[in-house]
């Protein structure tokens, strides 16, 4: 594309974005990773993040283009499905059912699979910084998902943030926090089980705090636990699926949940193991606590979040950043417009890929927007779906929901439907 | 086209395997063994044992490939389709006395959905039964994502996630009976068989006896091989 930094912040227009390019922080004397390139002139793309988006990305570049050197860097060592693990939660799928292994398609298909952490990223040079050395790129997707925000309830006291995130963690990020939150929801005794909804419509999975509450509560049930799960939401409503969450709440776990909709939380005060709102105080005897979702910090730290903000700066209705025209930001790492999904992630992935082999090749394509497609179990063996598309309009530069369609009866076809569902984006990413 | 020239073009594709399964003039064809299609006493498969609001499964080219055969009740085709890789073909259309009676690959060509003994997503919705993601019926749809596809039009995409149309199965109706012959259209098989390679194993005892072609195939109500008929 050969666009310097000095036309690109001629294009963004002066003073528009006050950020730095990247850190001072590089590890100047580490090493280059040596990964083969299929040809020496081959341009390479450089994925963070192994998660649901730049799996999906990594496949599908290569699948496009053999000759583009794909390199993903992920510092799991394995894949753990965020998507159905509140069903894991309550021992209603195994955990060989969300765990998986990059190795497979990295082979078939011909991509680096590199675990590690990316810790800097150098703009001007076109390097990352990995534990085991720097990589260059020709372009570079951060598909590095979410990261909690937890100024808005808890405050910035480090302490206080330990304790949220090791005590009471949001299990809103795959790995130890679930397994963890799968020991706290068996080891319940009785009491209050508080699970909070983060504000606004930018985090991650719309209808997932409302599906763990909802599982929870029919785990609570048919252990006969003396307790209940009390759900603070400060919406008036799920956003999502209400309907069939309601149905739930109602008739399958009534008396093991309680929802209190309208609820700001205002403090969460762990010494006393109450949270403070606007409808009044909350005692809790555990605590899921899913505090405001921000973008992951490696997007903070190159540069592409503006000051103040907690996402990175787009060109819409691409995905590259504006900061940086050879950056995109891809799934959860992203803001809105599009909810924050897996389901999501895998097919704007798809379209990314076909972008990204375009960008490279100098073309154009047309845009086509993603697909939200998401269930939530509301019952053993019931689920309800949304099913729907985003429409772009190039004028106000803005995104409506399109063509949304849902099923909010609790059903057995619904169920099946969503384990299928996984299945099959398992498949696409891992087969 | 007519049967005659059609079975021409096929015999010299069968001499010409460089071409296999490659867009060749308006038609596509990829030609597996001749199948016989049964009905479950064994006995040849008549049309009038195809009941237009019913859907049916058969396993073909390989024994573990689902297929679905519907009799849409009236003459259907010849459609031109469009492939993923931005090639057409001209898919041929019903056969039988009414040239009605069509089969797809039952194997969904999103993310490989395909029926199994426990449950079904991807599905025929015969006359009355309509489908609530596009609101009609006559509709093959796949409730994994939520794809559709028109039988009447060579199991084009209509809605949803799936890259590109359903695997045709070609037949034949010859002296009454319905024959397969092969497929039009792109396939799905090596990557069925990659993904599924260890479900594959414990139903057919190996990779080898679920890819064994075969020559004839017992046509199932759809109901009766599966638990659950999922349909969205
Ligand atoms: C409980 C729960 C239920 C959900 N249910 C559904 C559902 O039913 N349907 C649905 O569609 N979605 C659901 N989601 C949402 C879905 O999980 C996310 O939207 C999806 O994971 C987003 O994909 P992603 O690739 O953007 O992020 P992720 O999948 O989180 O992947 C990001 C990856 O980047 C890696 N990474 C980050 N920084 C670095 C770095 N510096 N170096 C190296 N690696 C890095 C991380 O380790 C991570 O693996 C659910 C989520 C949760 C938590
Ligand atoms: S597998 Fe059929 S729609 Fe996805």
């Amino acid at each position: 594309m050969g666009v310097s930094r000095r036309d690109l912040f001629k294009a963004v227009g002066a003073g528009a974005v006050v950020s730095l390019i990247g850190s001072p922080t590089f590890a100047k004397k580490a090493e280059t990773l040596n990964l083969p390139k299929p040809s020496k002139g081959s341009p390479r793309v450089v994925i963070v993040g192994g998660g649901w988006s730049g799996s999906t990305l990594a496949k599908y570049i290569k699948k496009k283009d053999p000759k583009v050197d794909v390199v993903l860097i992920e510092r799991r060592a394995m894949f753990m499905s965020c998507p159905v693990s509140n069903l894991w939660l309550v021992d209603l799928v195994p955990l060989e059912f969300l765990i998986h292994s990059h190795l497979k398609p990295a082979s078939k298909y011909g991509y680096h699979f590199v675990n590690a952490m990316v810790h800097d990223i150098d703009r001007e040079k076109r390097f990352v910084y990995t534990n085991l050395g720097k990589i260059h790129y020709d372009y570079l997707v951060l598909a590095t998902g979410i990261d909690y925000d937890y100024s808005q309830w808890v405050g910035t006291d480090p302490r206080d943030v330990e304790i949220a995130m090791t005590k009471y963690p949001a299990a809103f990020k795959p790995g130890n926090e679930h397994i963890r939150l799968k020991q706290k929801i068996h080891d319940f005794e009785g009491g209050n089980f508080v699970i909070t909804v983060p504000p606004g419509l930018d985090y991650r999975c719309i209808p997932g705090p409302y599906e763990r509450a909802t599982m929870v509560a029919w785990f609570f049930k048919k252990n006969k636990v003396p307790g209940k799960v009390i759900l603070i939401d400060p919406h008036n409503d799920p956003p999502v699926k209400a309907e069939g969450f309601h149905k739930a709440w109602n008739e399958y776990v009534k008396g093991y949940i309680e929802y209190l909709p309208n609820a700001q939380i205002k403090e969460v005060d762990f010494g006393r193991k109450r949270i403070v709102t606007n409808v009044g105080d909350v005692k809790f005897d555990d605590l899921n606590l899913y505090p405001r979702c921000k973008s992951a910090p490696i997007v903070f730290k190159a540069g592409l979040v503006k000051k103040g903000d907690r996402w990175p700066a787009l060109r819409w209705p691409w995905y590259q950043t504006v900061e940086d025209e050879r950056i995109l930001c891809t799934g959860d790492a992203r803001n809105q417009p599009f909810s924050k999904s897996g389901n999501t992630a895998n097919s704007e992935a798809h379209i990314v890929a076909e972008f990204v082999v375009n960008l490279i090749r100098g073309k154009e394509m047309p845009y086509r927007p993603p697909r939200t497609l998401c269930y939530s179990g509301v019952d053993k063996e019931k689920a309800v779906w949304v099913d729907l598309t985003y429409k772009y309009d190039p004028k106000k530069n803005e995104f409506a929901f399109h063509n949304v369609k849902m099923d909010n009866t609790p059903s057995k076809k619904n169920w099946i439907a969503y384990l299928e569902w996984a299945k099959g984006l398992y498949r696409d990413m891992f087969s | 086209m007519d049967r005659r020239r059609f079975l021409k073009v096929c015999t010299a594709v069968a001499f010409a395997p460089f071409m296999l399964g490659r867009s060749f003039g308006a038609e596509s064809f990829k030609p597996y063994k001749k199948a016989l299609l049964l009905r479950e006493d064994g006995k040849p498969l008549r049309p009038e044992d195809i009941d237009p609001s019913k859907e049916y499964i058969f396993f073909y080219p390989y024994r573990s490939t689902p297929c679905l055969l519907i009799d849409l009740g009236k003459k259907v085709g010849p459609v031109e389709v469009k492939l993923k890789n931005g090639t057409s073909y001209l898919w041929r259309g019903g056969v039988g006395p009414k040239g009605s009676v069509v089969a797809f690959s039952a194997i969904c060509t999103h993310q490989l959905s395909f029926p199994k003994k426990e449950y079904s997503l991807i599905n025929y919705y015969p006359e009355g039964k309509v489908s609530k993601l596009v609101g009609r019926d006559k509709v093959i749809q796949c409730c994994a994502h939520m794809s559709a596809f028109d039988p009447e039009r060579g199991g084009k995409v209509i809605e949803g996630p799936a890259p590109s149309p359903l695997t045709a199965i070609v037949l034949s109706y010859e002296d009454g009976k319905f024959y397969a012959l092969g497929t039009s259209g792109e396939e799905v098989f090596e990557d069925f068989f990659d993904a599924y390679r260890s479900e594959l194993r414990k139903v057919y005892g190996s990779t080898r006896i679920a890819k064994e072609l075969v020559d004839s195939c017992v046509v199932l109500e759809m109901e009766k091989y599966t638990e659950e008929v999922v349909r969205c």
